[in-house]
C-alpha cells in the first residue's frame, strides 16, 4: 500500500498493539510510519494483508469502529477542520448522541488534561503549533477510545508541550489504552515504549525491547555521526 | 499593520463565522444545488430587477442564519470593487446609455453571485456544505476535496504570506520582475498544498465519523423552510433567466 502524497510504500509488514502498553514504531523519514498508522486506522486499504480489531477484520467493523480507535496525525493542521476548537471536541461527542451534561463534562476533563481551557472559544487556525497538537490529541481523547495511533506527538514541540504530551500518554497507559507511538526519536522510545518495531524503507527491519542495538540504529539511519564544528 | 495582513486576517475572519456549523440551519444537497444554481444564473443575467432580487433574497437568508455582518461585508466588497473596475466607463467620454446599463449589470451580476453564494454558505455552515456535497454522489470524492479546500482558505492566505515573505529575503534587487515571478511561483505552490491538504484533512474527517453523519443524510427529509428556500430560488433562477 502506498500514500499519494509521498509515495511511501509498506512492504510485508506485521505488527501487534494489545491493551495497556505502548508499542513504538520507530524509523527515520520516509520510512512508512505514517503509512502504516494510516493503514491501522482503516483509512488506507492494502493490496494484500489485513487488519484486525481484537480478532476481526477492522473493514467489516468500519465505520462503527472507529470510535474504538483514535488517530494523532503528524501535522495538526491536517486534523483539525473545524472552525474553532470547542467545534472539533464536539464534532465526535455530537455523533455519540450523549446527554449534553456528559457532553460538558468530557469537554471539560480533556481540556483540564491538556491545559486546552482557555483556548475553547477560539478559531483553530489563531493558535501556536503546541497549542494545536495538544488541540488534536483533546479532539481524540475526548471520544475515548481504547486504541491511539500517535504519529509523532511530540515532533516540533517546546519542552513545556513535550511534558504535557508524554504526562498524557502515560497516563492513558496506566488507563490501560493500546498506544501505537511512531517516532523518530530514540530517548523517547527507551523511556516509554515496552516493546519497539525498527522500520525502514517500508519494512519491519526490527523487533523487540526498548534497548535497541547500536547497529539496528545505525542500519536504519537513526544514529548521528559526532560532528562538531571548531 | 499591513494591508495584506488586515486582508487576509479579514478573510480569515469572515470564512471561519460563515462556516460556523452551531447556527447551520441545512444539511441539504438540494438546498445547496438550488444555491449553486442560483450562484451561476445569477452571474450572466441581464435582469437588474432579478439581480436585486437575488441580493434581498441573500440578505433575507444571511440575517436568518445571524451571519449577517460577514454577508454584508462579502456583499458591500464584492460591489465596491466591480465598481473599481467598471468606473472607467462611467468618467469615458463616448459613454452612453447602454454603455452604463451594461456596467451596472456587471457590477450588480458580480455583486448578487457572491452575495447570494455567501447568503447559502452561511445559512448551511461547513458541515452542512459538506454534508450537502457528499450527498452529490456525481461528484465522487470531488464534493469533499472542494469542502475541505473552502474550510482551509483562511490557511492558505497565511501560508501564501509565508511563502511570500521566505521568497522575498531571497530577493536583492529593486527590479519589480522577480517579485511578480515569485508572486506567479507562489500561485502554482498554493494550489498542489491546496489539494494535499484537502486529501489530509478528508483522512482526518474519516477518521472520526463513526457512521452517524451518514446515516442522518441517509434519512434526511427537508423541512418547510428548506422546501420555502428550494422554491424561492427555483423562482429567482427563471426570473435571471428571462
Amino acid at each position: 500500500m502506498s500514500l499519494p502524497t509521498t509515495g511511501e510504500v509498506l512492504k510485508g509488514v506485521s505488527l501487534v498493539v494489545n491493551k495497556g502498553e505502548i508499542v513504538a514504531l520507530l524509523g527515520p523519514n520516509g520510512s512508512g510510519k505514517t503509512t502504516l498508522i494510516l493503514a491501522l486506522a482503516g483509512l488506507l486499504n492494502a493490496r494484500s494483508g489485513k487488519v484486525t480489531l481484537e480478532g476481526v477484520e477492522l473493514r467489516l467493523q468500519l465505520p462503527e469502529a472507529r470510535r474504538r480507535i483514535g488517530v494523532l496525525f503528524q501535522d495538526p493542521d491536517d486534523q483539525l477542520f473545524n472552525p474553532t476548537v470547542m467545534d472539533e471536541l464536539m464534532f465526535t461527542l455530537d455523533q455519540l448522541g450523549l446527554p449534553p451534561q456528559d457532553k460538558e463534562r468530557r469537554v471539560k476533563e480533556v481540556a483540564s488534561l491538556l491545559n486546552i481551557e482557555h483556548i475553547l472559544h477560539r478559531p483553530v487556525y489563531s493558535l501556536s503549533f503546541g497549542e494545536k497538537r495538544r488541540v488534536a490529541l483533546a479532539s481524540i481523547l475526548v471520544y475515548d477510545p481504547e486504541y491511539l495511533l500517535l504519529d509523532e506527538p511530540t515532533a516540533n514541540i517546546d519542552p513545556g508541550n513535550l511534558n504535557i504530551m508524554l504526562k498524557v500518554v502515560c497516563s492513558l497507559r496506566k488507563a490501560g489504552k493500546g498506544i501505537l507511538l511512531a517516532t523518530q526519536a530514540v530517548d523517547l522510545v527507551n523511556r516509554l515504549a515496552s516493546r519497539v518495531y525498527v522500520m525502514n524503507e517500508g519494512r519491519i527491519i526490527w523487533s523487540g525491547g526498548p534497548e535497541i542495538p547500536e547497529e539496528v540504529l545505525v542500519r536504519a539511519g537513526l544514529k548521528t555521526g559526532q560532528v562538531a564544528c571548531q | 499593520m499591513k494591508a495584506k495582513d488586515i486582508v487576509f486576517s479579514l478573510t480569515a475572519r469572515i470564512l471561519e463565522e460563515l462556516s460556523s456549523s452551531e447556527t447551520s440551519l441545512s444539511y441539504s444537497s438540494l438546498v445547496l444545488i438550488a444555491g449553486l444554481l442560483l450562484t451561476a444564473v445569477s452571474s450572466f443575467s441581464n435582469s437588474l430587477l432579478a439581480l436585486a432580487a437575488v441580493v434581498v433574497f441573500s440578505g433575507v437568508l444571511a440575517f436568518a442564519s445571524r451571519k449577517e455582518k460577514s454577508w454584508l461585508i462579502v456583499t458591500v466588497i464584492s460591489a465596491l470593487f466591480s465598481f473599481i473596475v467598471s468606473f472607467p466607463v462611467y468618467v469615458s467620454p463616448q459613454l452612453n446609455f447602454k454603455g452604463s446599463v451594461d456596467a451596472a449589470t456587471f457590477i450588480a451580476r458580480a455583486t448578487a453571485s457572491a452575495s447570494v453564494f455567501t447568503a447559502f454558505y452561511s445559512y448551511m455552515g461547513w458541515r452542512g456544505l459538506l454534508n450537502g456535497l457528499r450527498g452529490l454522489k456525481a461528484l465522487g470524492d470531488m464534493g469533499e476535496h472542494v469542502a475541505f479546500t473552502l474550510r482551509f482558505i483562511p490557511l492558505f492566505a497565511f501560508k501564501a504570506d509565508k511563502m511570500l515573505v521566505a521568497r522575498e529575503a531571497r530577493v536583492f534587487t529593486v527590479n519589480r520582475e522577480p517579485t511578480w515571478r515569485i508572486s506567479l511561483s507562489i500561485v502554482g505552490d498554493i494550489l498542489a498544498a491546496s489539494f494535499i491538504k484537502a486529501y489530509w484533512a478528508r483522512l482526518a474527517f474519516t477518521a472520526r465519523n463513526f457512521g452517524e453523519l451518514r446515516v442522518k443524510r441517509g434519512s434526511y427529509r427537508a423541512d418547510l423552510g428548506e422546501i420555502t428556500i428550494v422554491v424561492l430560488a427555483a423562482i429567482l433562477i427563471v426570473a435571471c433567466l428571462v
